[in-house]
């Protein structure tokens, strides 16, 4: 793939594959799938950014699982080099880390809002080259009012401060939390406060990528000719996520896409899904990608060409990976789907999508989501509710 | 041709600074390359016509012209022909670009080396100018897909049987011996895959196998030929190719060899399996048929683990075939077990069991009849409950008649209409021993005889409150029905509705009958399976007992119904079960894994009865949704034998 790197700029390296690779003119309308791949182009020459990060813990934690997951911010901090700074911020003034587990007690923020914004304060101070991340513990349900959280996020997105949210409660809001982290390309850890071990290993991998970033806040840019309808775009690697549907205006044909920072050895995947109408034999350009740095020009862009043709054997190619991508995301799809059936109160819909989860983990060969899915919509044919709980159990495994 | 995508950064800006032209596609001004509207490339490539890239009308060599017919599909930088000679004899040309940029010649010589007699040898090779063309001489066979495609313009006409001798089994063979070897292909394109008369395999086109001992291989970016490539080519299903998916390619030949239809595209999704092959004829012998489903099931985790495993099944239940063909009138030991529940769910909401059941059997004679029945859940006029007793009230007034003699004059022969238990005038008893008509339409009438009358007594239950208005009858009440008449080793099958009867044989299960609903219908007419199965009302019943039509006055007549019918000798190791869909519908998932449980259910019990309690555990574990009923025949060999 063609690879452009401004003189200042970290170089992007971005290939794509397109399902099917050549469009039939018999069969308009059906699903395009492009898979989308982003590394980092400079090997080992581009230096480590020094990171500076920030935790909050929103509602309180006790007993055994308080104990671990300290022991799990001590050894974190351990870990860090020296050019790392971490702070703990929420319920009084932001303080270094270290001080704070030196305490008897951590203070917890009263609400997320308030973390967010204690936060984007603590962050304001740092370096132009360090990468800024802010990692939340969410321990419970959310009580306030979405406004507030997400004004207090756009207040850390402007300052280019990522967020990553973790060890969400069973109970948590997920899909608010999803978006949020969505802003910079972030985390949302699937693991309980009931399970500081699985919390540990999540904080671990997560800061391990963090401090391993060379570039930061890389960004994609789509800009799509009027032949592709886009649809949904999705997350693959390194974790399933759906991220958004994608109504683009008549005049709108910009799709743009935070893929945060980027490490060594790193390659996030995306998926966009689209349709084509009936349309010429030939070859198109289907969409202009440019990947990028928030402060700075382009590094990579390339051309999605897609061909047409009459020719059914030419039409019958396919590109195995896509569709394994598009598979791979779908689970997360329906379980959303099933989020709003529920939310709508179309019962009908929460069954029948139940059903779909069900046989999406028995083509993907996993007993065990077949079994615990299955289980869940027998429950929920028999009483008519589905917990948040139960909610956040589907999104576990259909991300596991 | 064919070519990988590529990228392109070329400038939107002509460089020689030509006006821009409107694009060929949406007629918006192109100033560059491509269309900033639609994206549509302005100088596309032309598709190759005649004289052909690379060997104009033909090869020449030796004095011989071999003249090319048409393209075959090919790859990057190469072109691909059929032709032929004089005396008729079929050629593929190759012609490679000089220098063979992508490797092709060597690629296909790997290939060759790897798959041994699967592939064929190049005859000769020219070199021109700019290009290499190998020409190969093409056996006398033709491909799986004009093999199977030739069927379809007389498909009655041809044998099931003959034709899975003819097209699967030689693939099944073939396959086998590459698993053997420790290869697979990840599937293959059946209009490459040469099967001459002597059942010998040949591919036109080498392509290289996997190895076997380097597990599960991403197949990339490569050709899925509609019907006949598994899902997993096509990237669902984690993506990843092994044996299964030659499995799924040889089971697709076996499939189409079967129902004698075009290629399903369905066949690449995960969604749904491809319909019974019996659904479009009614010759398909059950055996086959569920070799043929189990080996095309869209999950590869559920088919044969390899191309062995699919030519065992295939050669039992060929032999099962033949031995049923071949099988005379004999006297089998029969175990019968049944059930009827309410199901957990069905029976929080609906206190009365809308299914219904009828047994008889007589051991002496090895004549029995056996019956369910499944009443509609929603009429106005009268209920599923009275529906289906209405059915089993009419069966057992047939198995009166067939205790009594009713269907047979005094030399066994058969009767035209039923004697009145008042024709016996000497005074003497009347014989107890059931005796059946020898001829099999005669049965068949009796089965069609005794659900016309379950019909006719509906319809005098519901004539008196049935209001006269004009326009169709509706919301009568209504029942589904599968009957088993048995005769020794001989059974008379009738089904109308979506009730099921299967048979378990050899490890595999086959529904005998065609479900009469909305979405079998559009499939029996060609429509897709998935665009059947998802209209609204797809599993409406369109043929069951309770359907009337009006007289001139707006009277209900009932019309004479159209079961269908067929007759089956059973085997030893044969099971029969006769169910309504409370089974299949909540045993599994989907209505494969429900089949599986069943097929394990009845295997695991030690005898029929406790593999009717079985089904019926397993349709409520699975959410007993709706009322159960099942009858399960077990047929051995006497134990004389």
């Amino acid at each position: 793939m063609g690879t452009d790197a401004p003189r200042d700029a970290p170089p992007l390296g971005v290939t794509w594959l397109i399902n099917p690779p050549v469009g039939s003119v018999a069969d308009p309308g059906t699903e395009v799938g492009v898979l989308l791949t982003v590394r980092d182009a400079a090997a080992d020459d581009w230096p480590v950014a020094p990171l500076h990060w920030a935790f909050a813990q929103v509602g309180a934690v006790r007993g055994t699982a308080a104990s671990q997951q300290r022991a799990a911010l001590a050894a974190a901090l351990d870990a860090g080099g020296p050019s790392e700074r971490a702070r703990w911020v929420g319920g009084g003034p932001p303080r270094l880390l270290a001080d704070a587990l030196a305490a008897e007690t951590l203070p917890h923020a009263r609400s997320l809002a308030e973390a967010l914004r204690e936060g984007a304060r603590a962050l304001a101070a740092r370096p132009a080259d360090a990468a800024a991340r802010l990692l939340v513990a969410v321990h419970g349900p959310l009580s306030e009012s979405y406004e507030d959280i997400l004004a207090a996020a756009a207040e850390l997105d402007e300052r280019s401060v990522g967020i990553d949210v973790l060890c969400a409660h069973p109970t948590a809001d997920l899909g608010l939390l999803t978006r949020l982290a969505n802003l910079d390309g972030g985390e949302v850890m699937l693991t309980d406060v009931a399970e500081p071990v699985a919390c540990a290993e999540a904080l671990e991998r997560r800061l391990a990528t963090l401090r391993a970033q060379r570039l930061l806040d890389v960004r994609l840019e789509l800009k799509l000719t009027s032949l592709f309808q886009p649809q949904r775009l999705f997350r693959v690697a390194p974790r399933p996520l759906f991220l958004r549907t994608l109504r683009l205006g008549p005049d709108e044909r910009t799709v743009r896409l935070e893929v945060g920072p980027l490490a060594r050895d790193d390659a996030p995947t995306f998926l966009l899904t689209g349709t084509l109408p009936r349309r010429r034999i030939g070859r198109y350009r289907l969409f202009e990608l440019t990947a990028g740095h928030r402060t700075d020009a382009a590094s990579a862009k390339v051309d999605g060409l897609h061909g047409c043709t009459l020719d059914p054997a030419e039409a019958a190619t396919v590109e195995a990976a896509v569709r394994a991508a598009q598979e791979r995301v779908e689970g997360v799809a329906w379980v959303e789907d099933v989020a709003r059936a529920y939310a709508e109160g179309d019962a009908r819909r929460v069954a029948a999508t139940l059903d779909r989860l069900v046989r999406h983990f028995a083509v993907m060969d996993r007993s065990r989501a077949v079994r615990e899915a299955a289980a869940l919509r027998m429950r929920f044919l028999r009483s008519g509710t589905l917990g948040r709980m139960e909610l956040n159990r589907l999104r576990r495994l259909a991300t596991g | 041709m064919a070519r990988a995508p590529e990228t392109d950064t070329t400038s939107d800006v002509r460089a020689d600074g030509a006006a821009a032209s409107p694009c060929l596609a949406c007629g918006a001004p192109v100033p560059g390359k491509y269309c900033p509207h639609c994206g549509y490339e302005r100088a596309r490539p032309a598709p190759p016509v005649p004289p052909w890239p690379g060997v104009g009308d033909g090869v020449d060599a030796d004095g011989q012209h071999i003249e090319i017919r048409a393209p075959l599909f090919g790859e990057s930088h190469a072109w691909r022909y059929l032709a032929d000679d004089a005396e008729g004899h079929r050629f593929e040309v190759l012609v490679v670009r000089r220098g063979d940029p992508d490797g092709v010649l060597a690629a296909r010589a790997d290939a060759r080396a790897a798959l041994g007699d699967l592939a064929l040898p190049p005859t000769f090779e020219l070199r021109t100018d700019d290009a290499l063309v190998q020409v190969t001489r093409l056996p006398d066979a033709p491909s799986v897909a004009e093999g199977l495609t030739e069927v379809l313009a007389d498909p009655a006409s041809t044998d099931a049987v003959t034709l899975v001798h003819r097209w699967a089994l030689p693939l099944a063979r073939r396959f086998a011996a590459l698993h053997q070897s420790g290869r697979f292909l990840g599937g293959a394109d059946p209009g490459e895959v040469l099967v001459d008369d002597e059942g010998r395999c040949y591919l036109r086109q080498p392509q290289r196998p996997f190895e076997l001992i380097d597990g599960p291989r991403p197949p990339g970016r490569r050709r899925a030929v509609r019907g006949y490539a598994a899902p997993e080519v096509h990237g669902r299903c984690g993506g990843v190719v092994d044996a299964r998916a030659d499995v799924f390619f040889v089971g697709a030949a076996l499939y189409y060899a079967l129902a004698r239809v075009a290629p399903f595209a369905e066949a690449g999704g995960v969604e749904d399996r491809l319909p019974a092959p019996h659904l479009f004829h009614e010759d398909v012998p059950p055996e086959l048929a569920a070799v043929a489903r189990r080996a095309t099931s869209p999950l590869p985790t559920r088919r044969y683990a390899d191309a062995g495993a699919l030519l065992e099944a295939l050669d039992v239940a060929l032999d099962s075939v033949a031995a049923r063909r071949a099988a005379g009138r004999r006297v089998l030991s029969l175990d019968v077990g049944h059930e009827l529940h309410i199901g957990v769910l069905k029976g929080q909401y609906s206190p009365q069991n809308q299914d219904d059941l009828f047994l008889a059997y007589h051991a002496d004679s090895a004549v029995g009849l056996f019956v369910v029945s499944d009443g509609v859940s929603i009429s106005e006029y009268g209920t599923g409950d009275i529906a289906s007793g209405c059915v089993r009230d009419e069966a057992l007034e047939l198995w009166r008649g067939i205790v009594h003699g009713r269907f047979v004059d005094g030399d066994g022969g058969e009767r035209g209409d039923a004697l009145d238990l008042d024709e016996t005038l000497d005074g003497r008893p009347l014989d107890p021993s059931p005796r059946l008509p020898e001829a099999e339409a005669a049965r068949q009438g009796m089965l069609r005889g005794m659900m016309d009358a379950a019909n006719a007594r509906i319809g005098e239950l519901v004539r008196a409150e049935y209001p006269r208005f004009p326009g169709p009858p509706e919301g009568i009440m209504a029942a589904t029905a599968v009957t088993a008449l048995l005769d020794a080793n001989r059974v008379t099958l009738a089904s109308i509705g979506d009730s099921r009867i299967y048979l378990l044989r050899d490890g595999h299960i086959s529904s005998l009958m065609v479900d009469h609903n909305l979405a079998t219908q559009l499939i029996r007419m060609g429509r897709p399976p998935t665009v059947a199965r998802g209209v609204p009302a797809a599993n409406a019943l369109i043929r069951c007992v309770g359907e009337f039509e009006k007289d001139a006055e707006g009277a209900l007549v009932p019309v004479p119904l159209q079961p269908d019918v067929r007759t089956l000798t059973v085997l030893p190791g044969d099971t029969l079960v006769l169910c309504s869909d409370g089974i299949p519908d909540y045993a599994g998932f989907d209505e494969e894994d429900a089949e599986a449980r069943i097929l394990e259910g009845v295997r695991q019990a030690p005898g029929a009865p406790w593999a009717a309690f079985e089904l019926m555990v397993l349709a409520n574990r699975g959410g007993g949704g709706d009322n159960i009923s099942c009858i399960v025949l077990r047929f051995d060999a006497p134990e004389a034998d």
